[in-house]
């Protein structure tokens, strides 16, 4: 079952005994399996449930009508790179083995939902990921012997959460996009910019600038005087920017200067 | 693997074991190993990939002795490729009244291997990484009471894994409509040998970086389409197929918003 950890009563240590040794292990279980599952990422892409936002994303639930399946919630996730996003669904699970306890794994994959089943035991381990490269764990179901209906507290939070790869910055006239959380940020204008000044520099840093006009179109970039630190080899203008429009731009800061890297291309897509 | 996967005790009878004091060691070790995995392998650098790309497995040295031997082996520093030549690495002599856990890491900075020696205790811990977000674990030791020297048991992999930052997917020789898998790459290269009648891209992400090269055959003259017959594409430049002759190269930079692919800097075309 889930771990819950053992109460003190009254600032005293509990005593140790067998249960609590199925507990420990059950923890630790848990915490060497996250380890197994989510640490052997990035073969070839981002792996894991997209976090833009907050929320419960491709979180594991128990069936509106509790049963031998689970529900899936909707989100973005990625399997090695691809770009998935499941709008939630059913997971149906395999049965409950009759005498023995076990560990099954909801996963995701590419454009696919499903599950790895574990070896029923009776003290059963979670079962490592037969192929870390195409799934994405959701969460754990605990599975009681012949208990076919699966409940709420037999479901455990099991996803590895990654952020995006480009940081989607609020609109701010005063822009100071984080060099040190993402080196890329997307902003889109719904109003003038009137300042640039990236916060956390440092040396060998790449910023690359999506910003995009909004359905209004019109707003504008400040002059180069007002981009704190920046060195542009082209000069900045607003001219085309249209509705839509986007203008991005990459750079690299030396120690003292965010120095324009390749061409900017303003305002013409 | 990041961490070994612990053998629950078994059972015996339906009854749970006996409660004893190398059990709870095999436990404590377990705990400890779960615990310095989220403090070593936690630490990510921003958006960068970092972790070990292929080989550097850790082994003991043969014959046994005072160091571990480190695989060949290519990692990923930062974004950066660092490829490790091999060779051994000397380990601090054990305790000699208390047992001890050491990492082998790699630096990120510098590419250079490093034992993090650990503090003798009768029930030692795994050691803290002291350049969080600066070293890559290669492998966790554990050093029993005065053996001097590292035997095979005693070296727990520990590593996490990266893409290769630099890699280069060839896709082959191809023309005609053309589907970008980007999944597996974000740098590819095709050479073509018919004309691209369409390009279209397949599930790229919010934030993806694409490089696309195209390279004429030996016979040239292959010629790329119009912005129109590219689906998803936001052309800052105007596409040319002047001086597509054979063998030249023809490269831009993109990246996604979720949809539209966006050139990024100038197109390189046919040099």
């Amino acid at each position: 079952m889930p771990y819950t950890k053992n109460q003190w009563v009254n600032g005293t240590t509990p005593a140790i005994n067998a249960p609590d040794l199925l507990k420990i292990e059950d923890q630790m279980d848990l915490n060497l399996a996250r380890l197994r599952w989510h640490m052997l990422d990035e073969i070839y892409g981002p792996h894991g449930v997209v976090t833009p936002g907050t929320g419960a994303l491709c979180s594991v639930s128990q069936s509106t009508v509790p049963g031998q399946s689970v529900l899936v919630g909707s989100g973005e996730y990625r399997v090695n790179g691809y770009r998935m996003f499941t709008n939630g669904g059913t997971v149906a699970m395999p049965a409950a083995h009759a005498t023995l306890p076990r560990w099954d794994v909801v996963v995701g994959g590419v454009a696919i939902l499903s599950y790895v089943q574990g070896t029923a035991a009776v003290a059963p381990s979670i079962p490592d990921n037969p192929d870390p490269f195409t799934w994405v764990s959701f969460g754990l179901v605990y599975r009681a012997p012949n208990d076919n209906v699966i409940s709420t507290g037999e479901i455990t939070s099991f996803s590895k959460l990654i952020p995006d790869a480009m940081l989607t910055d609020a609109f701010a006239a005063a822009y100071t996009p984080n060099a040190i959380n993402h080196n890329q940020h997307k902003m889109v204008l719904t109003g003038n910019v009137t300042s640039v000044a990236p916060t956390n520099s440092f040396v060998g840093a790449k910023l690359r600038l999506v910003l995009q006009q909004d359905g209004t179109g019109g707003r504008t970039l400040p002059a180069a005087g007002s981009w704190t630190n920046f060195l542009f080899a082209d000069t900045l203008t607003n001219t085309g920017n249209t509705a839509n429009k986007y203008w991005v731009g990459e750079f690299l800061y030396d120690g003292a200067k965010w120095v324009q890297q390749g061409r900017l291309n303003q305002w013409v897509y | 693997m990041p961490a070994q996967q612990y053998i629950k005790h078994p059972w015996v009878n339906g009854l749970p074991p006996a409660l004893e004091a190398p059990n709870l060691l095999q436990i404590e070790e377990g705990l400890d190993l779960a615990y310095a995995g989220g403090r070593w392998l936690g630490t990510d650098r921003g958006a960068l990939s970092a972790g070990v790309v292929s080989g550097m497995a850790v082994t003991a040295h043969t014959p046994n002795d005072l160091s571990v031997a480190v695989a060949a082996g290519v990692v990923s520093i930062a974004g950066s490729r660092y490829t490790y030549a091999g060779g051994n690495l000397a380990i601090t002599g054990a305790d000699t009244t208390q047992e001890r856990w050491d990492v082998v890491e790699m630096f990120y900075n510098t590419g250079a291997l490093a034992v993090a020696t650990g503090t003798g205790a009768l029930a030692a811990s795994i050691p803290d990484n002291a350049f969080a977000g600066f070293t890559i674990p290669l492998a966790a030791i554990y050093r029993p009471i005065n053996q001097q020297f590292v035997a095979p048991a005693d070296i727990r992999p520990f590593s996490k894994l990266a893409r290769d930052p630099l890699s280069l997917d060839d896709q082959g020789q191809t023309g005609g409509a053309i589907i970008l898998y980007v999944r597996t790459n974000p740098k590819q290269i095709y050479t073509l040998t018919s004309n691209v009648t369409g390009v279209s891209s397949w599930m790229g992400s919010y934030g993806q970086e694409l490089t696309l090269i195209f390279k004429q055959d030996g016979v040239g003259g292959r010629t790329l389409p119009a912005a129109g017959s590219w689906t998803n594409f936001k052309f800052a430049d105007t596409i040319s197929n002047t001086g597509n002759t054979a063998g030249k190269y023809w490269i831009g930079n993109f990246i996604n918003d979720n949809g539209p692919w966006l050139q990024v800097g100038d197109l390189k075309q046919w040099f």
